[in-house]
Order: C-alpha cells, then sequence, then structure tokens
C-alpha cells in the first residue's frame, strides 16, 4: 500500500492524522490562521468565518476550524479572495458591534491621551496614577491645559446628556500638582543607544520628539533660531493664558530627562541640514510655521505682522501701539494681539473679520473673552488698502457679503459694491495668518507640500533618509497639541529608523466607535455616574485683566476636579486591548465605517459579582454557551432568535449570576471581544467594579 | 371534497360539514366522502360530485348554504335542480377564487376533460407523487391497499399480495381488496411467499431509476442510500424531512395530508434499503393537519400490527415516530434537522461529516424529503426503467410544483422533467392576466432565482435550472408579470432568509442584513452606485462564508435578478422604478379622463384625495401612501402612476 498523498497547504505539503482539522494541520505547519470563534478542545462553531481557507476544486470558502484534512486536498490560507473575505467578514461584525474600543474623547485627542483612564483616577482620589497616565501621553500637559482647544470635549458623550466633560482643565488639574508636587512622576528611561538626534525647532513638536525620544535611549540636541525653547508657546501664546513660569517649568522638566538645547542657532544661517545629518544619526525638522503672510493689499507693510508684535511682548521692550489699535484677521492670533493690545492700554481695539462669527477659525470662549475685555469685532470687513498721513494710519475697507462655499467648506466673502470706509489708526496688526518660511534653499533636496516640508503621513519621514519632519512645518499653521502628537509620531518612527526595524510610525488600533447613543442606551451609561453640571473654570476678575498679563483661567480646586471626573461615563472597553476581534480588525487594516445600518443597542449588565456582560458585543460564537454546558451549570447560556436579533442569553430572564455560578471567570477568557469580560479590568471595568 | 389545509382555510370543512348534515336531514342516496388534493386550487373549494349514474361533476365556488341545496340538486327531486341552478350562476361568479376572467362563470366544470381550462391545467401533469389524486380518502388504508398501497413494501419484504388484506386483531374483517390486473405485477399476485428483496437490489433500483432528491439539493437518491448503507455499526437512522419552510411552498404538506401510507411506504422501503430500524417523520409545528393525519396514519397501522417489531407483518422490525419541527426554516437543513431532533437549536454545522456518515446521535443517518420518499414506491412497483423513462438525461421522473403568481390557474402540480417553464406558465397556467405581460418566474424559493421570461424555454430539470442562476429548490414557482419590481422582489425573499437565518455565520447573520438594507436603499431611491457595487460584492462574499445551504443561498435571489435584470437596479439609482412598486419612487395622478365620481376620494385610506364632485379630482401626494387603492377602484382608469 502506498502512503495517502499528504495535505498541500500553501505549497507546504504535511502527512494528515485521522480525525484532523485544515486548521490543525496549519498550525502544525507553523502557518498561522486567524480565528475568532475557535476553542482549543471545543467542538468547532463554525461560525465567525475569520479561519476561512480556499481549497482547490470547491467553489466558495471553508470554515478550517472544522474542515476534516483530507489527503491531497491543496489549500490556501492567505489568497486575496481569503483575505478579503475575513476583511469583510470584520467589518460586518463591526458594523453590529455596540461598544467603543476606546473612549470617543480619546480618538479625539490628537496625543490620544488615555483620558477615561486618568480621569478615573482622578475620581478614585488616584492623583499619582492619573500623573503618571498625563505625563507618559502628553508632553506639556500643563501648557496643553491651558492652551489647547480640547477637541476631546467635543466627542465626550456627556455632550448628549449636559455639557462635555472639563477634559483639558481636568488634565491642566493633574499636571500642575505635578509641576508643584515635591517628588514629581519621573518616567524610567531605557538604556542609553549611543545614538543622537539633532531636533530643529524646539516648540512643542520638537520637544514631544525629544521626550519620547529619550525615554526610548536616544541622545537629543534640541537646537532653536529663538533664545529661548517652547517656539509659538512662548513667542506666540500671550502670557496671560500661558503663564512662562508653566512653560518654564515644563521645558525644565524635559531638559532633566536629558535633552541638550543649542538656541540661538538658526538652520539655514548657523547650520545647515547637512552637516546635521553628518553629525547625527538622525535629523528631526520641528520648525513651526514662522513666517507671517500679509494683508495682501497696497501698503500692507505699513502693518505689523501679529507674530512680530506677540514677539516682542516676550522678548523686547514692549511694543508702542497708541490709542486706536486694528487687527485685521479672526483667528486665535487675531484674538491674543487684540487682548494684548488692551492690556497695552490702547482706548479702543477693534478686530475686523471677513467673514461672521460662525466662521470664525478659533474658539468661541476666546472670541466671548476679549469682547469681555472690551475689544470690538466687526465681521464682513476686509481691507483694501493701507496709507500713512501725518504720522496716522488710514485703513480703507470695504464691506463684505458670504456667498458660496469656498474650498474649506466655509462661506466664501465677496465684496459689497459701494461699500467702501475708512478708518484711522495709530497702529494696524495683521493676523491673517502664518506660513512655513523655510524653503529649499536652506536645505538643498527636501521636497516641499503646498502647506511646507513634504512627509509620508504615516511615519513622517521626509524624502531625505534619516531626516523626518514634524508639526507646523508640515502642516503649516494647526494646533499645539497635533504638533506634540507629531513629535510623538516622529519619535516613533525615528526609533524605529534608528535601530534599523521598517519604518512604520505608530498604526492604531481600529477604533470601533458608537456613535450617538438612543436614550435607553444613554440610560444604561448613565446608571453608573452622579449627574451633575459641567464644573465652572474661576477667572481672574476683570478689573485685573485689563490691565496685567497675568493668568486668566485659574484652574480647578482638588474638590472641583473631584467633582468633575465623577461625571465621566468611563467610555471604552474594559477588554480592548486583548480583543481578539479588534487585533484582527487591526491586522487586516478594516474600515469600521463600510457598512453602516441597523445595530443591536448597547447594553449592560453588572448584576454578576465577577463579570460584565455586554451583550452587543457579542459575535455568536457559542463560547460561553459550551463553558457553562462544560461546567455543568444549570442555567447557562443559550442562543435566542432569528437573523439578525440572534444573541445570546441566560435563559428564562434568569439573572447572569444564576447562569454562570462556577465558569464566569472562564467565560470572560474564552469570549474573544468583551462581551463578557471581567470586572476590574480596563477603564469601564475599573469603576464599575 | 378535499379537506387538506389549504382548501380547509377556503372554508371546504364548514362546506363538508353542510353537505353531511343535509345529506343526513334529506336521506338522500348519496355519502360524502374526504378526498384528497386536486391541486387545482385556483377553483377551491372544489367538490366533485359523482351521480347516481356514474357521472362525475365538479362544483367550484361554494358556500355551506349552497352545499346545502346541492344535495337537493343532484339527489332530490329533479325540479330542484333548474331553479337552484340559475340561483348559484348569479351569485357564484365573484366567490370563484382567483378566477379566469375570460371563463364564463360556471358553478359547474361538466367534466375534467370538457372544460378547456380544467383540461389544459391537468393535460400535461403526470401524477406520480400524487398517484390517484383526488379520489381517495386519505386515512383509509384499506382503499389505500386497493390502490396499490404498501405493494411495493411487501414485495421488498418479499410478501405475497394477499398478506395485506389482513383486518386489525379485533376488528371484523373488512371487505376483501380487489387486485388490479392492470398495475400489479405477476410475482405480487401469486399470493405464494416470494423472495424479499435484498439492500441492494432495492438500492440498484432506486439508482437506476435515476431520482434525485426532491428536498433542494438534488442529490441523487440512490447514491445517499448507498453512502448510509455502507457505514459501519448496526445502528442507523431514516428520517422524513417535512419541514418544508419555504414561503408558498406546500407540496410536502398536500402529500403528508393526502397521502401519508405512501410516504409511510416510502419512508419504510428506505429503511430497509440501509437497514435502520427506527424512523422518524420531521413535520413542521405549523401543519398540525398533516401531523394529525401522518399520526393517525401510524396509528391505523400499528392497530393492524404493521409497525413495530413486524413491519407489515414480517420480520423486519421498524419503529415509526414524529417529531415536531422547531418552526424555523433552517430547521429543514439536515444538520441542523438532526440537532433539533436531538433536543438541541435549530442550528446547522459544518458537513462534512455528512448525516450518511455521522448523522443522528452521531450514527448514520438518512435522511429524504417527503416528495423523495413518496416517489420510491411507485418506483419499486413500475420498475426503475418506466420512471426512468420520464424526464431528461439528468432529471428522471417528475416533481410537483406550487404554482403561484400572477397566472391564472394556479395549484400544485405533478409534471414531469424537462417540461419547459413556458409550458408551465402558459399551458398550465394559462398564461398572465390579460393586458399584462409575462415577466419572469422566480423558481426555487428564497434559495432560488429569477428566470426573465426569455428564458422560459428552458426545460425543468436540476442542471438547465442551475446553468441559469436558479435552482429546482423544493418546488416553489411564482409567475411575475409585468407589474413587479425585482428589486422588490429580491427584496422580499432576502427579508425572508434574512428572518430565518439560525444567526450562526457572521455572512449570514450580519451580511444578508447589510445586503437588504442596500436593497432598501435602492427602493427608496436613496442608493449611489457604490452601493449597488457593493450589493454585488457582498452578495457574493455571502454565498462564499456561509455555513449551510441557507446562507449560501440567499444571495440567489439578488444575484439573479442582477443578472437579468440589472436595468431595473440601475433605474433604482436614478430614483425610478420601471414597474411602477416602490412607493418611495412613484406618484399617483388622476388623468384627465376623471369625470369626478369621487370613488376614489371616498375609499382612499389617508384621505389624500379631496371630495369634488363632477370635477376632476387631486391627489395630495404629500399624504398618499401609495396604496394603489384608488388605481384599483376607479371605474374609468384614470388613474396613473409615474
Ligand atoms: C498667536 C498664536 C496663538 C496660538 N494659540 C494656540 C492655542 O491657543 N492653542 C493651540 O493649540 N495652538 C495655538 N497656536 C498654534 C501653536 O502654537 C502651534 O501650532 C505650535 O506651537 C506648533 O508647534 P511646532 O513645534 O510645530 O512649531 P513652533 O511652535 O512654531 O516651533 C518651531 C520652533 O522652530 C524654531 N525655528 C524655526 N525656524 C528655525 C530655523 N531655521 N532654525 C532653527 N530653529 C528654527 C522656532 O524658533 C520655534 O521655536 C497659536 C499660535 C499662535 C501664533
Ligand atoms: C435552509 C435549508 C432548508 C431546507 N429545508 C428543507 C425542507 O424544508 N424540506 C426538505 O425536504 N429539505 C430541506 N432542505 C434540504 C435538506 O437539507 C436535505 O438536503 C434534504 O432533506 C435531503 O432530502 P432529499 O435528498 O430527498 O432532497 C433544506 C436545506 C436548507 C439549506
Ligand atoms: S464621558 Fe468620559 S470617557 Fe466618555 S467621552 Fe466623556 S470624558 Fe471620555
Ligand atoms: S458572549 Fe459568548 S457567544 Fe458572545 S462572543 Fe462572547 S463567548 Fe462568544
Ligand atoms: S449559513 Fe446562516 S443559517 Fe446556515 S448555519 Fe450559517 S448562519 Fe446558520
Ligand atoms: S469559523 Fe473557524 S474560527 Fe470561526
Amino acid at each position: 500500500m502506498t502512503a495517502p498523498p499528504p495535505i498541500l497547504i500553501d505549497g507546504r505539503s504535511a502527512d494528515v492524522q485521522p480525525g484532523e482539522t485544515i486548521l490543525q494541520v496549519a498550525r502544525r505547519l507553523g502557518i498561522a490562521i486567524p480565528t475568532l470563534c475557535h476553542v482549543e478542545g471545543f467542538a468547532p462553531s463554525a461560525s465567525c468565518y475569520l479561519c476561512a481557507v480556499q481549497i482547490e476544486g470547491r467553489p466558495n470558502l471553508w470554515p478550517s476550524c472544522a474542515m476534516p484534512a483530507a489527503p491531497g486536498m491543496v489549500v490556501f490560507t492567505d489568497s486575496d479572495t481569503v483575505r478579503e473575505a475575513r476583511k469583510t467578514a470584520l467589518e460586518l461584525l463591526i458594523s453590529d458591534h455596540a461598544g467603543d474600543c476606546v473612549g470617543p474623547c480619546r480618538t479625539g485627542c490628537p496625543a490620544r491621551l488615555d483620558i477615561p483612564q486618568f480621569i478615573a483616577s482622578i475620581a478614585a482620589g488616584e492623583d499619582g496614577k492619573a500623573a503618571q497616565i498625563v505625563t507618559d501621553d502628553l508632553t506639556l500637559p500643563a501648557s496643553l491645559g491651558r492652551v489647547c482647544p480640547r477637541l476631546c470635549e467635543q466627542r465626550c458623550r456627556q455632550c448628549e446628556v449636559e455639557e462635555a466633560l472639563s477634559i483639558r482643565n481636568l488634565h491642566r488639574f493633574t499636571a500642575d500638582q505635578q509641576r508643584l508636587a515635591v517628588r514629581p512622576y519621573r518616567p524610567t528611561r531605557a538604556q542609553p543607544t549611543g545614538k543622537r538626534v539633532a531636533i530643529v525647532g524646539a516648540g512643542p513638536a520638537g520637544l514631544a520628539a525629544a521626550h519620547h525620544l529619550l525615554l526610548r535611549g536616544h541622545a537629543t540636541v534640541l537646537f532653536d533660531a529663538h533664545p529661548q525653547a517652547g517656539g509659538m508657546l512662548r513667542y506666540g501664546i500671550p502670557a496671560f493664558r500661558l503663564p512662562r513660569g508653566v512653560l518654564d517649568a515644563e521645558i525644565r522638566w524635559i531638559r532633566e530627562l536629558g535633552a541638550e538645547f543649542r538656541l540661538a542657532q538658526r538652520l539655514g544661517r548657523d547650520l545647515s541640514l547637512d552637516t546635521l545629518r553628518r553629525d547625527f544619526d538622525a535629523v528631526l525638522l520641528a520648525l513651526g510655521a514662522q513666517g507671517s503672510r500679509g494683508l495682501d493689499c497696497p501698503g500692507e507693510e505699513l502693518a505689523l505682522p501679529a507674530v512680530r508684535f506677540l514677539e516682542q511682548l516676550t522678548d523686547g521692550p514692549a511694543p508702542e501701539v497708541g490709542a486706536d489699535v486694528v487687527v485685521v484677521g479672526g483667528g486665535n492670533t487675531a484674538m491674543d494681539a487684540s487682548r494684548c493690545a488692551v492690556r497695552l492700554g490702547a482706548q479702543s481695539v477693534r478686530v475686523l473679520y471677513r467673514r461672521t462669527r460662525r466662521e470664525m477659525p478659533c474658539l468661541m470662549e476666546e472670541v466671548e473673552a476679549a469682547e469681555a475685555e472690551g475689544v470690538q469685532i466687526e465681521y464682513l470687513v476686509a481691507p483694501l488698502r493701507l496709507e500713512r498721513a501725518n504720522g496716522q494710519l488710514r485703513l480703507t475697507c470695504q464691506r463684505m457679503e458670504l456667498g458660496a462655499p469656498d474650498a474649506s467648506g466655509r462661506a466664501r466673502p465677496v465684496p459689497v459694491p459701494g461699500s467702501e470706509f475708512t478708518i484711522p489708526a495709530s497702529c494696524v496688526i495683521a493676523a491673517i495668518g502664518q506660513s512655513v518660511d523655510f524653503e529649499a534653499g536652506h536645505a538643498p533636496g527636501l521636497n516641499f507640500s503646498k502647506w511646507g516640508i513634504a512627509v509620508d503621513s504615516r511615519t513622517l519621514a521626509t524624502n531625505l533618509p534619516g531626516v523626518f519632519a514634524a508639526g507646523d512645518a508640515v502642516s503649516g499653521p494647526d494646533l499645539a497639541v497635533r504638533a506634540v502628537a507629531a513629535g510623538k509620531l516622529a519619535a516613533a518612527s525615528l526609533d524605529q529608523y534608528l535601530s534599523g526595524r521598517k519604518v512604520v510610525g505608530s498604526p492604531e488600533a481600529v477604533n470601533v466607535l458608537m456613535g450617538k447613543l438612543n436614550e435607553h442606551e444613554l440610560a444604561v451609561m448613565l446608571r453608573e455616574i452622579e449627574q451633575a453640571p459641567r464644573a465652572a473654570m474661576p477667572h481672574l476678575p476683570l478689573e485685573q485683566r485689563r490691565t496685567s498679563f497675568a493668568e486668566v483661567e485659574l484652574g480647578f480646586t482638588p474638590s472641583d476636579a473631584r467633582r468633575e471626573s465623577r461625571r465621566c461615563l468611563g467610555c471604552g472597553c474594559g477588554k480592548a486591548v486583548p480583543c481578539r476581534l479588534r487585533n484582527l480588525a487591526t491586522e487586516y487594516g478594516v474600515d469600521p465605517a463600510r457598512f453602516v445600518g441597523e445595530r443591536r443597542h448597547f447594553t449592560r449588565d453588572t448584576s454578576h459579582p465577577d463579570i460584565i456582560f455586554e451583550p452587543g458585543k457579542c459575535i455568536l460564537c457559542g463560547a460561553c454557551v459550551e463553558v457553562a454546558r462544560r461546567a455543568g451549570e444549570d442555567v447557562g447560556l443559550s442562543f435566542f432568535g432569528r437573523g439578525f436579533q440572534a444573541g445570546v442569553a441566560v435563559p428564562f430572564d434568569r439573572p447572569m449570576a444564576e447562569a454562570l455560578r462556577t465558569s464566569a471567570k472562564e467565560a470572560a477568557a474564552v469570549c474573544p471581544t468583551g462581551a463578557i469580560m471581567l470586572k476590574g479590568t480596563g477603564c469601564a471595568g475599573c469603576r464599575l467594579a | 371534497m378535499c379537506l387538506d389545509s389549504c382548501c380547509v382555510a377556503k372554508g371546504t370543512d364548514r362546506i363538508f360539514r353542510a353537505l353531511q348534515e343535509s345529506v343526513a336531514r334529506t336521506g338522500a342516496a348519496a355519502s360524502v366522502k374526504r378526498v384528497g388534493c386536486v391541486g387545482a386550487c385556483y377553483r377551491t373549494p372544489m367538490i366533485e360530485v359523482v351521480t347516481a349514474n356514474r357521472r362525475r361533476l365538479a362544483y367550484t365556488g361554494l358556500t355551506p348554504a349552497q352545499a346545502g341545496e346541492l344535495v337537493h340538486t343532484e339527489y332530490g327531486p329533479r325540479r330542484w335542480a333548474r331553479r337552484l341552478r340559475q340561483l348559484w350562476t348569479r351569485g357564484l361568479d365573484n366567490l370563484l377564487v382567483e378566477s379566469d376572467p375570460a371563463q364564463p362563470p360556471a358553478e359547474e366544470v361538466a367534466s375534467p376533460r370538457r372544460d378547456p381550462g380544467v383540461a389544459a391545467f391537468f393535460g400535461r401533469q403526470v401524477h406520480i407523487a400524487m398517484e390517484h389524486y383526488g379520489r381517495l380518502d386519505p386515512l383509509d388504508l384499506d382503499e389505500c391497499l386497493a390502490h396499490d398501497g404498501f405493494q411495493a413494501l411487501a414485495r421488498c419484504l418479499g410478501l405475497p399480495a394477499g398478506h395485506l388484506t389482513g383486518a386489525p386483531p379485533g376488528e371484523p374483517a373488512k371487505r376483501p381488496v380487489p387486485s388490479d390486473p392492470a398495475t400489479a405485477d405477476p410475482r405480487g399476485t401469486t399470493g405464494h411467499p416470494v423472495q424479499a428483496w435484498a439492500p441492494d437490489q432495492i438500492i440498484a433500483a432506486i439508482e437506476q431509476s435515476g431520482v434525485r432528491g426532491r428536498g433542494g439539493a438534488g442529490f441523487p437518491t440512490g447514491q445517499k442510500w448507498r453512502v448510509v448503507c455502507q457505514q459501519p455499526g448496526d445502528t442507523r437512522y431514516v428520517i422524513c424531512n417535512g419541514d418544508e419552510g419555504d414561503p408558498g411552498a406546500f407540496m410536502d404538506r398536500m402529500i403528508l395530508e393526502s397521502f401519508p401510507y405512501r410516504v409511510i411506504e416510502g419512508l419504510a422501503i428506505a429503511a430497509l434499503a440501509v437497514g435502520a430500524h427506527e424512523g422518524i417523520f420531521y413535520i413542521r409545528h405549523e401543519y398540525p393537519n398533516a401531523l394529525e393525519r401522518v399520526r393517525a396514519a401510524l396509528a391505523q397501522m400499528e392497530r393492524r400490527g404493521w409497525l413495530g417489531d413486524h413491519l407489515l407483518g414480517s420480520d423486519y422490525a421498524l419503529r415509526l415516530s414524529i417529531k415536531e419541527g422547531a418552526g424555523a426554516f433552517v430547521c429543514g437543513e439536515e444538520t441542523a434537522l438532526i440537532a433539533s431532533v436531538e433536543g438541541r437549536r435549530g442550528m446547522p454545522r459544518l458537513r462534512p461529516p455528512f448525516p450518511a456518515q455521522a448523522g443522528l446521535w452521531g450514527k448514520p443517518t438518512l435522511i429524504n424529503n417527503v416528495e423523495t420518499l413518496a416517489l420510491v414506491p411507485w418506483i419499486i412497483r413500475h420498475g426503475a426503467a418506466a420512471f426512468a423513462a420520464i424526464g431528461t438525461a439528468s432529471s428522471k421522473g417528475t416533481k410537483v410544483f406550487a404554482l403561484a403568481g400572477k397566472i391564472r390557474r394556479a395549484g400544485l402540480i405533478e409534471i414531469p422533467m424537462g417540461t419547459t417553464l413556458r409550458e408551465i406558465v402558459e399551458d398550465i397556467g394559462g398564461g398572465v392576466a390579460a393586458g399584462r405581460k409575462f415577466k419572469a418566474v422566480q423558481i426555487g424559493g428564497p434559495s432560488g432565482g429569477c428566470v426573465p421570461a426569455r428564458l422560459a424555454d428552458t426545460p425543468v430539470d436540476y442542471e438547465s435550472l442551475r446553468d441559469i442562476g436558479a435552482i429546482m429548490g423544493s418546488g416553489g414557482l411564482v409567475v411575475l408579470d409585468d407589474t413587479a419590481c425585482m428589486v422588490d422582489i429580491a427584496r422580499y425573499f432576502l427579508q425572508f432568509t434574512q428572518n430565518q437565518s439560525c444567526g450562526k455565520c457572521t455572512f449570514c447573520r450580519v451580511g444578508t442584513k447589510r445586503m437588504l438594507e442596500l436593497l432598501e436603499r435602492l427602493c427608496a431611491g436613496r442608493a449611489k452606485r457604490t452601493h449597488l457595487d457593493e450589493l454585488e460584492r457582498l452578495a457574493r462574499q455571502v454565498t462564499q462564508g456561509s455555513l449551510c445551504g441557507l446562507g449560501k443561498t440567499a444571495p440567489n435571489p439578488v444575484l439573479s435578478t442582477l443578472r437579468y435584470f440589472r436595468d431595473e437596479y440601475e433605474a433604482h439609482l436614478n430614483g425610478r422604478c420601471p414597474a411602477g412598486k416602490c412607493p418611495a419612487l412613484i406618484r399617483y395622478v388622476v388623468k384627465d379622463n376623471c369625470t369626478g365620481c369621487t370613488i376614489c376620494a371616498q375609499r382612499c385610506p389617508v384621505n389624500a384625495i379631496p371630495l369634488t364632485p363632477y370635477q376632476r379630482h387631486v391627489i395630495d401626494l404629500d399624504l398618499c401612501t401609495r396604496c394603489n387603492t384608488c388605481r384599483e377602484v376607479c371605474p374609468h382608469d384614470a388613474i396613473e402612476v409615474k
């Protein structure tokens, strides 16, 4: 008798033992096939179809976890068809997944601060743990805690109930506590690697990169054209919003971590990219967007660029602005410049903006603060020309009206014919916008994009080997927190580059988000928390604000912070990290939004002492049903319903504690998703425990 | 008179009682007999009257009150008859079910042969599974025996034919069974013990007959029997699959209700062939009448001692039992069926192993469809060659279909394989209503496909249907005319399968749901081209990535309509429903020829038509729900759909 022909899996042959499945043979061969519903030792459920493979000569796909291996079979485990099907299966599962992997707030934060976790720590009175999370995830947390426009809060689930959590102020609270602590948290640095990175630009992007490179054991040298580090945080943002002491302390913390600063060194004047590339193992360009755009009308040279004006406030003698200040522009810079002008004693400060209040590209509270301090804002006005006559400036303007939306989606202002008028001014400040003032001349061979230095958006690598770029220098004028996030990403890529690994950046895990909840779902979430209004931020009294550069927002007291932190719903999944559905979704690059349609409701059963059951996350693998059955549970779990409504539940509406008397922990262990999780794990878990 | 479920639904039970009462009251020289299904559902309720001079008359559309009078007509004094007949003529017309408008309103169909409609309806049919349809009392065992019942089984067991005349113990002997020289095999009529058939001989006969499973997949029955027969071990099971869950299909119910003994016989022969001593009827819970008849038939046989240790009095032991189905479509899938019989939730598992290898309680199990089993006795009696002579090269014998839809004559039909779809629609079914166009047939139920009219010359056989993207399925056949929107049809069938999925497989549970949502989007005119592409891609992946037949075939209605009616999908993308069916895409408008009769205004359920006597009416499109009432009631055809 001849031996039976072997099975061929992805071109590799193996003998087949009786009773073996394709999955078992493949694993024996070291061929990885993903599985979700499969549990070693259990009868195959064959429901998820993640383990699908193609078999030559047969139509369709076959679940390898259940398919008996047969001699002579030719199996393909990784063909395009297979990968496509797996991806679709994951996308289908996710389209019906009632859960958030991580809190929506966290996905809103460009630096991915673990918001629910640090807030839970504050609520639990564990300030040290909160500090650790905030310090590790963010660079300059106290500074960002003052200037960040709070992208996270826009996504906060509490918005659907009351107002968003005051997330920024909470991390400011934690960071301030740290700054003033006797023994602040100091992360441990990895063993020195002997590699050195030159970082040009010591603004938020450069500082964040230095922070994360130092933690990984690389030496960093920060070069900056300015005499002090901090970038726009120091030379742009006024002190009443960000006291210099706060910024200084945070920069000192990075210096103490090991960063070396070489200030007043300008790339292109005092340094060349070539020398840096020769002298260092890698270079990061974090030069910001330090140039100013002019008024774009005759006489624009007579206006003072806002960036210059703000820089002088930090660095030089306070500029003379006179009694009638006109600021042209409608962004943050315009607000800052106008509020500074008020503080310098100007009698009248007017802001001219060419669109309406709705279109202003800055936080409304900045506008309100400026108005409270006496700044007048005129909308739908654009400059036509600027002249000087008898030592007075005369700005001729034109009224505008809103037309069709432009490329940015905002309504385009169009002039109203014959609406010209002229206003006198002692000083005109141009706050039209910043630009990257670093060009090819300073760095031969470097590629540029429409906005700044061209990079691979995944890794931040430029076209020059070993040269990376991050922050406003890449994106054009943007936000400090995005610069911090970019610095962090650049550090990850640089680390990969320096250690000779493939440079991939820091690929993010797929996040399922539930989107807007219906009232029942919201009620489930609200069950766990105290409802209260958002804590107000105490402000410096108005009289003092107009005359001094003292900080306006005073910060939370510990009891404010504690109370505010208890409003957090603890969004996110306690099993987000080990979750196999999420891991596979990440591996297969799924698009969580490919299928939109009806999805199950979010519900949560916390009645069991050891586990939390969230049936909306169940993928119907049946593992828990089998665990309960094997454990001899009287009640156990069972499937119910048909079609899309099918699910797993405790029969006869018995409580979960009766269903899983002895096997709850094991059920949580076999459950591939967060449908069954142990209490006391992860963010939702820790608060619900 | 037929008392099967569908006829009962049309009131035959009340008519039956009225007839009985009337016969009792008048003392007429007549008896009222329950018989099996005739198949001419379009004429239900129907009574066949056999007069004293053996003339056969069929009446349709009777009410219980009229039924009483019928007794007077046919069996009472002659002068009653004329009077009443006139009376009915007036009332009956609108009682006719789905009546043929072209045919004069007739209460009496003198003889099937003389009525052209009836002749055409039955003309092409060949009755094997439905042999003796409409003649026998389904539960009268003696009558059954008199009509060849259990002869095939007796022959397989090697019992002489005379053996079957035995009366149940303790009951007076009934009249002897007259043997019918026309059909009986000489070997069976000798009255002497004959040689029993070896399992292999039975299987060979079934194999040679070429019969294939009528449950949907069309697997060669003989081959399946042989696989079960060849398995090691002593314990095996046979199961009759009577779960029939397709919407609109009721062939198996009819066979179980009209010919319970025939199915029992078929199952017993199968048991004999594969060496099983236990058989189970798995009949869906929603078929109480079928359950009742099979139960009663088994009881009758038990009373004669023909079940249990001595099948038909032989030494072969066969226990038969009934299991009520769990009421889900997917329980008809054989592995789910087994799970359900074992007391678990009806959820399919991967095959292999096939039930023939490891089925009920892990033992080799033969599962056959009701109709498959009903064909078996005929094959044994008439020989494999006789069966194989009917049909096409690859598909032998006959197939029962539930013919329904936009057709003049609907009903249960049994046709030889190879009959073309056009013959079914036009000859048997009488075509679509006047003024309408035959557009497509949906064949095979929710797992089947839509065949366009231009392919109607396709013969009904497994391969030809498969090649054009449809399937034989279990026998649903819905005729569609030009008022059918194919996107809507696909949506309808997918909705059914989506609801019936066991929910286990990702693709079947969520994939079909997303497909359904895409179809709903199309029907609502909210779909973009990318949605259409996604629908098609997803449909293929659902087919590839489902465990059982339900999921694998659920996309068929979508794929086949996409194949033949893509232009209709495209039209929906452009916000148009060519058939004028999808409410979101159509408007109802009153034309100029409106006379202002106000009927539509009075009948509109949402008051979307202001009452304006003698003036052209106007429909308020914001209120209009597109229910079509106005168009139906307008006597002047003045309402059109745009
Ligand atoms: C007035 C104003 C108000 C703002 N308010 C806010 C706010 O409220 N919230 C917020 O999130 N963001 C705000 N921003 C934006 C924010 O400050 C920037 O997005 C952020 O600082 C960008 O960080 P960066 O590290 O990329 O660049 P920068 O902060 O611009 O730092 C770049 C550094 O590179 C140095 N450099 C430049 N060229 C050279 C060279 N050739 N050689 C050596 N060194 C060089 C510069 O001296 C500078 O220190 C504001 C910006 C301005 C101007
Ligand atoms: C979803 C699904 C439903 C089914 N329903 C039935 C049914 O109701 N009746 C039936 O006989 N077969 C049904 N089948 C087919 C059975 O699985 C099996 O193939 C059949 O009973 C075998 O008998 P046959 O070989 O005589 O056709 C179904 C299959 C699937 C996938
Ligand atoms: S409630 Fe808490 S966890 Fe949820 S989004 Fe808001 S801050 Fe984040
Ligand atoms: S809850 Fe049970 S069936 Fe659902 S995914 Fe978890 S283990 Fe599987
Ligand atoms: S294909 Fe559908 S019905 Fe069949 S096992 Fe899978 S989920 Fe259940
Ligand atoms: S189907 Fe095989 S692992 Fe889920």
